[in-house]
């Protein structure tokens, strides 16, 4: 018996021309691990709020969606509260108590369950989880991965036999996402709770799964397991970017082997197939020596005079006009390098220098103003207004004469509200809002985040435009894939100091495990190869030799 | 027996309010000495030296009511000295000084109160009112966090992009009223999440019942009924009218009959209880180590 049905499912918005979903139908079978992906705008979202009854946007629904062969609506209340769970996107905002074991008891108070099964249930899912040691823990304190874990099990709690997941790990960053997907495959594969995971970065997520959605603009384009759906799917696709790089590569080289979904299959199948008696790409013209934006020199910094240091003995340089990617992992000091940098902390020890001037000698905002922007990594912190016009206007008066040179189309967004914007949006938006200030210096806190991969695109060339107009971007991630892609030069920050800089191909080819997939796809049959684009530009020029 | 803070919070909150009633209706010195030692001594055992300013505050109300009392306060025969041809009363002194005494017992057990009672406690606390009004409570403080941490987010963002000046005065206010607009509309936003996080999760479907660690133990009824018992019997007391004293013309205590110590005794025990509890539970945790 299908656990979940959807049939001939259209859905028009009021007052829309066009309905949002088009005659959709599939079904999931108990214990099916289903990834669902499509463009940002294509309706994945709301497919997935219309599976669960309580979450049904004000819409015209025709067609059919059951539970159990049972169509939602005629679903006894607890059933559909308890068995359908659902996870949202934002951490922070599911959240609806001041304690964890509160939250945990949430649904089961709403269901009117006698205190004595309501403890013995939390006691279970908190030891089920590891986060027994939290539970009297304020969530407001916890971190974002812990947070959307809470999330988790605060819906597990109820036993659900069916769960919805709206891009679950999109604010998390790596290693939380990692850790929240391995824990929906124990669910899956201990309890087998039926998943639909809606996601755009797909990378560590087809391997799990055994069936693949794939949406247009508004349709259910292709449904099956995920290697024949791969294999099927258009390259010019948009999903096509999100996908794997064993994916990618395999379709960027016309691999005749099984589509790889992972690197240990695309070591295993693709690479031996593949020529490679030119190992290495030309080395690339060295840059014209510029002078330095930033120069830092032995800087300490410290939260707390009785802390620990976060920045020690950190010595970094970044070129003008250069596209600075700083990565590492949490707690490295990313951030803390950036709110130095922009004169939101001081250093107690150190020489920076911007611009060739030390950071002390900028008095009265002065480093603000045409000199060095820091843009925060919840973007929407940027905004106070209630139009994007307003936003820009209220900087400067003449600002569309300012941004006629800005990389981007801004006219439909101006008259729109800053949060309605999708996420891409608001970080091209907010990026805009501070090239006013005329900034040389842009400082970036993870702009990437949430983003799915045609935005980044958008992002990158934004950021290129802006790079090519002589401004110098830093820019603090955890993408490493971008930092490959895009970067001008990279740098490794460990424990507060920079550990080793070099442009994207050297300094990923030396990394064996902090590293991109491509390269460590290709380690040992390429040098030097670390994005697709590399790998498929070899894979070119070996056949082309022969 | 547990510490007093890992009591059940009813008790612990009938014991409080009650101790707390009982100090400010009465005006009985030694009582309000009692009361004031009682609080002091259980406020340093639950946290040490630390709060020095709040000590300093607390116990300089005394002296400071002392002085200020017979400036205004005429009443009185024993005339101490002169200020301006205005006579300074021993008895106006003292009057002074427990009305002194009575404010800084109340201020330091209002201060346990809120140390005590986390939210967790009041949530506790609410359900006997409402659970409906409980889980308000309880989302109302989370809020209260959120917003805090969401304005100071705001607030460093904009520092950072070094758009508003902080020198100045108008622009300051300005921007912070700006930052403030743009919080309700982030607050809106975010209630809806919220909301749809809460029907997902089958709010309001029916009969809700609330989750809570808190039991009944013995220990903790039989505190309840000793506070209880204690308690009506200091009321009766004080209605009755023991213990009034006279503090002009002349000071004067009343007669120290049985009715007086069937006061001061049960509010004594009262005032102390908690303070045997703390000390019980120190002594054994280390018996234990």
């Amino acid at each position: 018996m299908a656990i979940l049905s959807v049939r001939n499912l259209s859905v028009t918005f009021p007052e829309a021309k066009q309905p949002v979903l088009r005659e959709i139908g599939f079904e999931l079978e108990a214990g099916d691990f289903a990834v669902l992906c499509g463009e940002t705008g294509c309706g994945k979202s709301t497919l997935l709020q219309m599976c669960k009854r309580e979450l049904r946007p004000l819409c015209e629904m025709n067609g059919e969606i059951c539970y159990q062969e049972t169509p939602l609506d005629a679903l006894d209340p607890k059933v559909s509260a308890s068995e359908i769970g659902f996870v949202m996107q934002h951490p922070e905002q599911q959240i609806v108590t001041d304690r964890v074991w509160h939250e945990l008891a949430f649904g089961l108070e709403n269901m009117g369950m006698p205190i004595d099964i309501m403890h013995r249930r939390i006691a279970e899912i908190a030891s089920y989880f590891g986060m027994e040691t939290l539970l009297d823990r304020d969530p407001a304190l916890l971190s974002g991965g812990q947070k959307q874990l809470l999330n988790l099990a605060s819906v597990m709690v109820m036993q659900p036999k069916l769960l919805l997941l709206d891009e679950p790990t999109a604010q998390l960053d790596p290693i939380a996402a990692s850790d929240f997907l391995t824990t929906l495959r124990r669910l899956n594969q201990d309890l087998s709770v039926t998943i639909l995971l809606v996601e755009h970065r797909l990378e560590e997520v087809i391997p799990l799964a055994n069936r693949l959605l794939v949406m247009g603009r508004g349709t259910l384009d292709a449904d099956g397991e995920p290697r024949s759906v791969l294999q099927n799917l258009h390259g010019d696709s948009p999903v096509m970017g999100g996908m794997p790089a064993a994916v990618r590569l395999h379709r960027a080289v016309n691999g005749t082997c099984r589509c790889p979904l992972s690197v240990c299959e695309a070591r295993r199948d693709l690479m031996p197939e593949l020529p490679n008696r030119i190992r290495a790409l030309p080395e690339p013209a060295a840059p014209p020596k510029r002078p330095y934006a930033v120069e830092m020199g032995g800087v300490f910094f410290r939260y707390q005079k009785q802390a620990q240091d976060v920045l020690r003995d950190l010595s970094l340089t970044v070129s003008e006009g250069e596209l600075y990617c700083l990565l590492g992992g949490n707690g490295a000091g990313k951030s803390t390098v950036l709110s130095v940098l922009a004169g939101v902390r001081k250093a107690y020890a150190g020489k920076i220098s911007i611009f060739g001037k030390r950071i002390e000698s900028y008095k009265n905002r002065s480093l603000h103003q045409k000199c060095a922007v820091l843009l925060p990594q919840d973007v929407q912190t940027v905004f106070l207004c209630n139009t994007v016009r307003e936003e820009l206007a209220e900087v400067r008066k003449d600002y569309a004469e300012l941004l006629r040179d800005f990389p981007f189309d801004l006219e439909p967004l101006l008259p729109q509200h800053p949060y309605d914007l999708s996420g891409g949006e608001q970080q091209i938006a907010a990026l805009a809002k501070v090239m006013l200030a005329e900034p040389r210096l842009l400082l970036l806190d993870e702009p990437t985040k949430g983003l799915d991969a045609a935005a980044k695109l958008r992002l990158a060339d934004v950021l290129h435009g802006l790079t090519a107009q002589g401004v110098t971007v830093l820019t603090v991630t955890h993408d490493l894939e971008f930092a490959a892609c895009h970067a001008d030069r990279c740098g490794f920050l460990s424990r507060g100091a920079l550990i080793s800089a070099d442009i994207p191909r050297r300094f990923f080819s030396e990394n064996a495990f902090y590293t991109t997939a491509v390269s460590r796809i290709t380690r040992g049959f390429y040098d030097g190869a670390v994005t697709v684009e590399d790998a498929a530009e070899l894979v070119r020029m070996n056949r082309e030799s022969r | 027996m547990r510490s007093f803070d890992a009591m059940n919070p009813a008790a612990a909150a009938v014991h409080l309010l009650m101790t707390v009633c009982i100090t400010i209706f009465c005006t009985e010195p030694i009582l309000l000495t009692v009361s004031f030692i009682g609080a002091l001594v259980f406020y340093l055992a639950l946290n040490g030296s630390r709060n020095r300013a709040f000590h300093i505050g607390a116990i300089g109300m005394p002296t400071l009511f002392a002085l200020l009392n017979p400036l205004w306060n005429q009443h009185g025969t024993t005339v101490l000295f002169l200020i301006n041809d205005r006579a300074i009363t021993a008895e106006a002194l003292f009057f002074g000084a427990m009305t002194g005494v009575r404010l800084a017992a109340v201020l330091y057990w209002f201060r346990i109160f809120s140390d005590l009672m986390t939210s967790e406690k009041l949530f506790y606390l609410f359900r006997f009112l409402s659970p409906k009004l409980a889980l308000v409570f309880t989302m109302a403080v989370r809020n209260l966090t959120l917003f805090r941490q969401q304005a100071q987010r705001i607030q460093t963002a904009q520092k950072g992009l070094g758009l508003y000046r902080e020198d100045h005065l108008i622009d300051d206010i300005r921007g912070r009223l700006r930052v403030f607009s743009i919080l309700l509309t982030w607050a809106l936003e975010n209630g809806i999440v919220t909301a749809n996080s809460m029907a997902a999760r089958g709010y309001g479907i029916g009969k809700r019942t609330s989750c809570t660690y808190f039991r009944w133990h013995t220990a903790d009824l039989l505190f309840l009924a000793a506070v209880t018992g204690l308690g009506a019997a200091v009321i009766a007391g004080m209605v009755s009218g023991a213990g009034e004293w006279q503090f002009y013309p002349v000071c004067e205590p009343p007669a120290m009959d049985l009715r007086y110590f069937a006061l001061l005794i049960p509010f004594a025990v009262i005032a102390v209880l908690p303070l045997i509890h703390e000390c019980r539970e120190k002594y054994r945790s280390r018996v234990v180590m």
